[in-house]
């Protein structure tokens, strides 16, 4: 049959793909940037130090606690000091499920990482796509998305899924307010949200109810003086949007009841509230020269662009929630993660009409001759894309789940800062009492991939008692009478930072009574008490 | 037309409101479903406190007479101008209130629970230029503690003291509630006292021994309070604190924890303290660990020094204590919280024979004014050969002053 097919005039041979498969060299070229960026992604360590505000080992512990026990712990998993106050476990679903994938391998952990930043990104590059058929369009938004997103996206934690969830919030929210697949899909994925996150679920509840007040807003501004149903036919079977989107807010409130932890949630975030409008006022430094400060300086110089230049109304409804998010994002750096997609999809149209942003050239499918027609090189982009994205799957860290290469090895999960000296030295050296070091450290070095040791505290610092804190800066700076604190709180080893707590470091050089170094690397120095 | 306009009008209007009505009734009721119920951040209290039962006489390990001697020896001679405030607040634990004596140096059980609790004899023995011993603090009043001789030297001592005891939750407490004005007289209660010490107990404190006897001491049972960082500090948790550290660790070469245990076993066994089973399983399985170590590091003559959980560990000499002293009290303490701790982490009873005639024999040949200086750890000798005879000190009282007449007290 083969060798019949190939003695066929090429007349006769007729292309498998459609024509719809046919792809410019811009979108040849938009498929390698897109796999640079998956590559970076994947490539990512998946413990990095001071970008998230806990490490990945925190949720794992704390989703291990969940699994061990099948209940929600009432005691904060991570921090032993922590006996006696109230904890409250506000991610149940995000946590365990980063723990059973991390039971599996950290390589799978590392994959629905990389999985869920990818789709996030994606999610915003397909509707730019959809938007402007603009490939460098849509190459600036998943840049832009990933540089102001990445923080969190990339760390392997709750805020990671409600990252993709926001994303999926507003892609459903884009379409009209009545539409049945808004009533369908806002519910769940708040719900969703309230479970795998409920710290940050405030937010598409806030975003929901300045949209609503907007869509109030604008309802009025278009003499739609009532926010009742309109009287015509065809609108009679609706609701109007400043109704729509007022019951979508309140239907989104209501389903954040369905967790475990009930009506009380409304009252931890209403604590969160509070926290949040303190830490309002204290107020937090940008800084401007890190990913997301790039990334938000390009939204606002992009938003006042828009401003300027779009043709098309900004109404009150995309105004509203885009203002709301971006002034929380200005005083908490944190709060990029939702300005950053929002301010996307909102100044997009916004952008296309004032800077005439044009799509791209069509393909010129029309063939002049037969022989045309069967020109293979039509289809040579559409060739090179997917070359570009095996290559690109076939150098990522993931490939050797269908491969079979040789995966990374699970330290190079982690970054540079990780003490690995140290927790190979606890590893081998147990300590029966409590293990001292800088809270960053101390995550790792209680995870059971770490060095499984009693941490006085790792990132999780807010959960320690008052004095605990207090003790744990005097420990960090070495201070006189360190070892009468380490006494006080059974501590039996301490694990410096040789980098950040020099002089604590220099001050080992003379001999402590009943303390001795017992390890020490260019990273770390492990100081152990003499009988333990 | 217009009337049915008017009217879908009206009815759409009732429905909006209505189920925004609907909407605002169920969010307050979940709301209100959900409210965290207030907790109270002090338990109830009984008003007299609970007492060690003493289930133990042994005669082997001091005689009657042995007893009477050494109890004489160590009456309270703290009748004159300034005495040192923690030796009044370890001679009044010792002692108890009902304590009197014939020798007129020495200061009866109410002499000294007045110049603690009453400013005015407080100032009467120091002088009004010394600052106030109870005075107010951030959360209520509270004892000076740590600032010389005129103040405890332990957090709390004091209200352990009181509620070893017996004091009543009602007892008129009168400080001075202008710091530096000692004539500003105040009226207060040990209840409040106690509020206060626990309103501003932190579970990683420093000591917190005194505050636990004390807070076991009102128990009602399993109760807990909130603790000033917050903490929901139960009897269960203050034991966790307890047996945290190492044996060597903490005041008093870690005793004071042992003994705080021993009493929390029996105020347990009295009222049920613990919340959870495990917990005195754990605190017995601590006790009989220091016990199998002070078995193991007793010396030949009966006592135990400041290394005791460890005898390999050098002991060096510090400026306060020669060896006699860190015996003294190491020895002191461990037949303390021997004496009410359940038999089940007892030593054998050589292990106390031998110490308690250490005891005997050190206290013996001290001169009065070694006494005097080594006062506060010697109050512990006393009580623990006192309560290995099944007595506390005040029981023996009468006997002392029938065989010791203030005449011939030397």
């Amino acid at each position: 049959m083969q060798e019949d097919t190939l003695h066929e005039p090429a007349a006769d041979l007729a292309p498998v793909l459609s024509e719809r498969c046919i792809l410019t060299w811009r979108q040849a070229a938009l498929c390698g940037l897109l796999g640079v960026l998956f590559l970076l992604v994947a490539y990512l360590p998946l413990s990095h130090h001071s970008v998230a505000k806990y490490s990945v080992w925190v949720h794992l512990a704390r989703g291990e606690a969940i699994l061990n026990q099948g209940t929600l712990p009432t005691v904060d998993p991570v921090s032993s000091l922590s006996a006696g106050l109230a904890y409250v476990e506000t991610s149940w679903l995000a946590n365990t499920l980063l723990a059973w994938v991390a039971s599996v391998s950290l390589h799978h952990l590392a994959l629905l990482v990389t999985v869920v930043t990818a789709s996030t990104i994606l999610l915003l590059a397909g509707n730019a796509w959809h938007q402007t058929r603009n490939t460098a369009v849509v190459a600036g938004v998943a840049i832009l998305g990933l540089l102001g997103m990445s923080a969190d996206l990339t760390s392997a934690g709750p805020r990671m899924f409600a990252g993709l969830l926001f994303v999926l919030l507003l892609l459903a929210d884009n379409r009209r307010a009545t539409s049945w697949m808004t009533w369908l899909a806002t519910p769940l994925i708040v719900l969703l949200w309230a479970n795998l996150d409920a710290t940050t679920v405030g937010i598409p509840l806030l975003y929901l109810t300045l949209k609503a007040v907007g869509a109030a807003f604008d309802g009025w501004q278009s003499r739609e003086t009532s926010l009742l149903p309109a009287k015509t036919t065809n609108e009679r079977r609706g609701l109007t949007p400043p109704l729509g989107a007022l019951f979508l807010a309140e239907l989104a409130l209501l389903v954040t009841l369905a967790t475990p932890l009930g009506a009380r949630l409304w009252w931890e975030l209403l604590g969160q509230l509070q926290t949040t409008a303190s830490a309002l006022a204290s107020g937090t430094t940008w800084i401007w020269a890190s990913p997301a400060g790039v990334a938000m300086a390009a939204l606002l110089l992009l938003a006042a662009v828009a401003l300027r230049t779009s043709r098309l109304t900004l109404t009150a409804t995309q105004l509203l929630p885009l203002a709301g998010l971006g002034l929380l994002a200005l005083a908490q750096p944190a709060a990029v993660l939702w300005c950053t997609p929002l301010a996307l999809l909102v100044l997009l149209p916004h952008l296309k009409s004032g800077l005439n942003i044009q799509a791209d050239p069509a393909v010129d499918q029309s063939a002049t001759s037969a022989e045309e027609a069967q020109r293979p090189l039509r289809f040579a982009y559409s060739m090179v894309a997917v070359l570009v994205v095996w290559t690109t799957f076939a150098f990522s860290p993931h490939s050797h789940f269908l491969l079979g290469n040789s995966p990374r090895t699970e330290r190079q999960l982690l970054d540079q800062q990780t003490p690995l000296g140290a927790v190979d030295y606890l590893r081998a050296n147990p300590v029966d009492g409590l293990v001292w070091a800088p809270a960053p450290w101390g995550d790792f070095l209680q995870a059971k991939q770490g060095a499984a040791a009693s941490v006085y505290t790792g990132s999780a610092m807010e959960n320690l008692p008052q004095q605990a804190r207090f003790d744990y800066g005097k420990l960090l700076r070495g201070e006189n009478g360190w070892e009468t604190i380490a006494d006080r709180y059974d501590i039996d080893c301490l694990v410096l930072d040789k980098r950040a707590q020099r002089a604590f470091v220099e001050s080992t050089a003379s001999p402590v009574e009943g303390w001795v170094v017992s390890y020490q690397d260019e990273k770390s120095l492990v100081l152990r008490r003499r009988d333990a | 037309m217009t009337h049915f306009r008017k009217s879908g009008a009206v009815s759409s209007t009732v429905l909006f409101a209505g189920s925004q009505l609907l909407f605002m009734a169920v969010s307050t009721a979940m709301l209100w479903r959900g409210a965290p119920a207030p907790v109270e951040s002090l338990p109830p209290w009984t008003k007299r406190p609970h007492q060690v039962t003493l289930a133990y006489d042994l005669p082997e390990a001091i005689t009657d007479d042995q007893l009477l001697e050494v109890l004489h020896a160590l009456r309270p001679r703290l009748n004159h101008p300034q005495p040192k405030i923690n030796h009044v607040d370890h001679a009044l634990r010792f002692w108890g209130p009902t304590a009197t004596f014939t020798d007129p140096a020495c200061l009866s059980g109410a002499e000294m629970f007045r110049i603690l609790a009453d400013q005015k004899t407080f100032h009467e023995r120091w002088g009004t230029a010394e600052p106030a011993f109870i005075r107010w603090g951030e959360f209520g009043p509270e004892f000076r503690t740590g600032e010389g001789s005129a103040s405890a030297s332990h957090v709390d001592h004091t209200l352990g003291t009181w509620s070893e005891i017996g004091a009543p939750l009602d007892q008129t407490i009168r400080f001075a509630v202008a710091a530096d004005d000692a004539t500003s007289e105040g009226q207060t209660t040990l209840r409040e006292m106690l509020s206060a010490a626990l309103r501003g107990f932190r579970l990683n404190q420093l000591e917190y021994e005194w505050t636990t006897v004390a807070a076991a001491s009102y128990a009602t049972g399993p109760t807990f309070f909130l603790s000033q960082d917050g903490e929901r500090v139960t009897f269960d948790l203050l034991a966790e604190r307890l047996m945290r550290q190492g044996f060597n660790e903490g005041v008093c070469f870690g005793n004071h924890r042992l003994y705080s245990l021993a009493l929390l076993l029996q105020f347990d066994e009295q009222v049920g303290l613990f919340q959870q089973s495990k917990t005195r399983a754990a605190v017995v399985e601590h006790l009989d660990e220091a016990t199998t170590r002070l078995v193991n590091s007793q010396a030949e003559d009966g006592s135990w020094d400041k290394n005791w959980p460890d005898p390999s560990l050098p002991v060096a000499d510090d400026i306060l204590s020669g060896p006699q002293a860190r015996r003294l009290l190491a020895t002191g303490h461990a037949l303390e919280w021997w004496a009410i701790a359940p038999a089940e982490v007892h030593p054998p009873r050589e292990t106390i024979i031998r110490a308690a005639q250490f005891l005997v024999h050190e206290v013996r040949g001290m001169e009065p004014a070694t006494i005097d200086d080594n006062y506060t750890f010697l109050t512990h000798v006393g009580r623990a050969l006192s309560l290995w005879r099944g007595k506390f000190p005040h029981q023996l009282c009468d006997q002392i002053n029938q065989r010791y007449p203030a005449a011939a007290t030397p």
